[in-house]
């Protein structure tokens, strides 16, 4: 089960670079829209350069899950029937908008209109992405995954990374931004809404990933060849409650922080170590979850 | 209509000695963890009550598998780099020079037929002894058979043999894969369908890390 370790982590920095471009991107439009384009530049170089380093070290991370990764080459070779070699097209497709948008980041504010196609086909990309990762565990061999909740699991995983990277950003950058203006109703009054929606979304998520765990567990309980090997030691039995008890510190520290930004005038009067806990915690619990994942899908059947 | 190899397993007659499973494993060299060949032990039931008398519902049975090549194989399906193949005869083989060890098969598989060599980084699964069979010889583990209960043929030639075949527990539904299998059941089997049977030695024919 350890062993799938680079599988793990290659699936959450995919997901979260691809949830990352979408949100971020999608935080810019608006904040640019409202302030300029230009006032925006430290946040956005920030986004891409972390979904870029995500990306990439996602794709190396692939390397480490294969038995004989020169033989990588060969892996678009069955494109007609196989959503891995789907994945691995879309993934360099999305790499490639990455980088291609990471370049911007060199020329500031200029070509405006290019890094707005480019981040959208890019977010576009990663959602394919994202789609195409989903249906490589659509296997009927393995009922416990062939099933809705493992997309829409891998949908919200990737949201849900990207929310949270995405306030992170926003609130260790908003400091800056108070010293640029005092405004009341300026950028920094601005982010310290879209961080507590942003929060907010994420608390959602949060839950319906929880839930989603559970529904699996439900479903691997129900399933002929998988009942009665719930909840084993050798498949991890300590990971469930892991998982639920970093979610549950997940869901609490997202609660205090928009509990605080509520009562607070400033979003730079709120620690952002509060969210980055927040952040870590539930990127922990993402881990368990998917190492849960794993595990269970494939102790069970022949 | 192409060839197609396939297995014929006889449940009924099995005594679970294994001999089929060691002589693939000699046959092919294989080290601790590669078993192309398994026998899994199923057993299920319990004593029943009847108005003042207790009867024993108790089964046990075995079941002999190794690579079905299936003629709508989930794991050529899902090979990314097409290193899975329909070879001569209908024999689902591996080309190693184009596996990168992803071990997408092992998982698309219903039957746990690929398995994956440590020590060579790539994927193997069970080649029908195909060697032997140019030969004119049996494969390993249907020669190894003491009690005749494997045989081998061309599927249509085994369905006017022994009949069609039919699914007992733990084989998962013939529609997701179409194995060129042909099984005549245990008496019990009929019991596992019914009751919650389980497969007893789950640490032996698969292989959790």
């Amino acid at each position: 089960m350890w062993n799938e370790w680079p599988l793990v982590l290659f699936t959450l920095a995919i997901q979260a670079g691809a949830g990352l471009l979408l949100t971020g991107e999608i935080v810019d439009v608006f904040f640019s829209r409202r302030f300029g384009f230009p006032i925006f530049h430290h946040f956005r170089r920030r986004i891409r350069a972390t979904v870029c380093s995500l990306t990439l070290s996602g794709l190396l991370l692939s390397f480490f899950h294969l038995g004989s990764p020169w033989a990588a080459v060969h892996s678009l070779g069955n494109l007609r029937t196989s959503w891995l070699s789907r994945e691995i097209l879309t993934a360099l497709i999305f790499t490639a908008f990455v980088l291609f948008i990471f370049l911007f980041v060199l020329v500031s504010g200029a070509y405006r209109r290019i890094q707005r196609l480019a981040a959208l086909a890019g977010a576009i990309s990663g959602l394919v992405l994202i789609a195409s990762m989903s249906n490589i565990y659509m296997l009927p061999a393995v009922p416990i995954w062939d099933h809705f909740s493992t997309i829409v699991s891998f949908f919200s995983a990737s949201l849900l990374s990207g929310i949270l990277i995405t306030s992170v950003l926003l609130m260790f950058g908003s400091r800056s931004l108070e010293d640029i203006t005092s405004e009341p109703k300026g950028p920094a009054e601005w982010i310290k809404k879209a961080v507590g929606s942003l929060a907010g979304g994420a608390l959602f998520l949060l839950l319906l990933e929880t839930g989603l765990t559970w529904l699996f567990v439900l479903r691997a309980e129900s399933a002929p060849g998988w009942s009665l090997i719930w909840p084993g030691p050798a498949i991890g039995g300590i990971l469930l409650p892991l998982r639920c008890l970093t979610a549950l510190g997940g869901i609490l520290l997202l609660s205090a922080l928009i509990f605080k930004l509520r009562r607070r005038d400033s979003v730079g009067s709120v620690s952002p170590w509060l969210l980055t806990a927040a952040a870590l915690i539930i990127l922990l619990s993402e881990i368990f979850a998917r190492f849960y994942f794993y595990a269970l899908g494939t102790a069970g059947g022949m | 209509m192409a060839k197609q190899l396939a297995f014929y397993f006889d449940s009924g007659s099995c005594t679970g000695c294994k001999a089929c499973q060691v002589a693939c494993k000699d046959k092919q060299d294989h080290g601790v963890g590669i078993l192309w060949r398994r026998v899994y032990e199923i057993t299920g039931g319990s004593w029943e009550r009847k108005n003042d008398i207790w009867e024993s519902g108790v089964f046990a049975y075995n079941l002999s598998v190794a690579c079905n090549h299936c003629q709508k194989a989930p794991c050529l399906a899902a090979c990314p780099t097409g290193a899975i193949i329909k070879g001569p005869h209908g024999i689902v083989e591996i080309r190693e020079d184009l596996c990168m060890g992803c071990r997408y098969c092992e998982w698309a598989c219903p039957y746990g037929a690929p398995q994956y060599d440590y020590n060579s980084g790539k994927m193997t699964k069970c080649d029908f002894c195909r060697d032997y069979i140019e030969e004119g010889r049996n494969p390993a583990c249907v020669a190894a058979c003491p009690m005749r209960a494997l045989d081998f043929g061309e599927l249509e030639d085994l369905k006017g043999k022994y009949g069609d075949s039919e699914q007992i527990f733990p084989l998962p539904s013939e529609e997701m894969a179409r194995p060129a299998l042909i099984i005549t059941p245990h008496r019990d089997s009929l019991k596992a369908k019914k009751t919650k049977a389980r497969i007893a030695n789950r640490e032996e024919v698969k292989h959790v890390e």
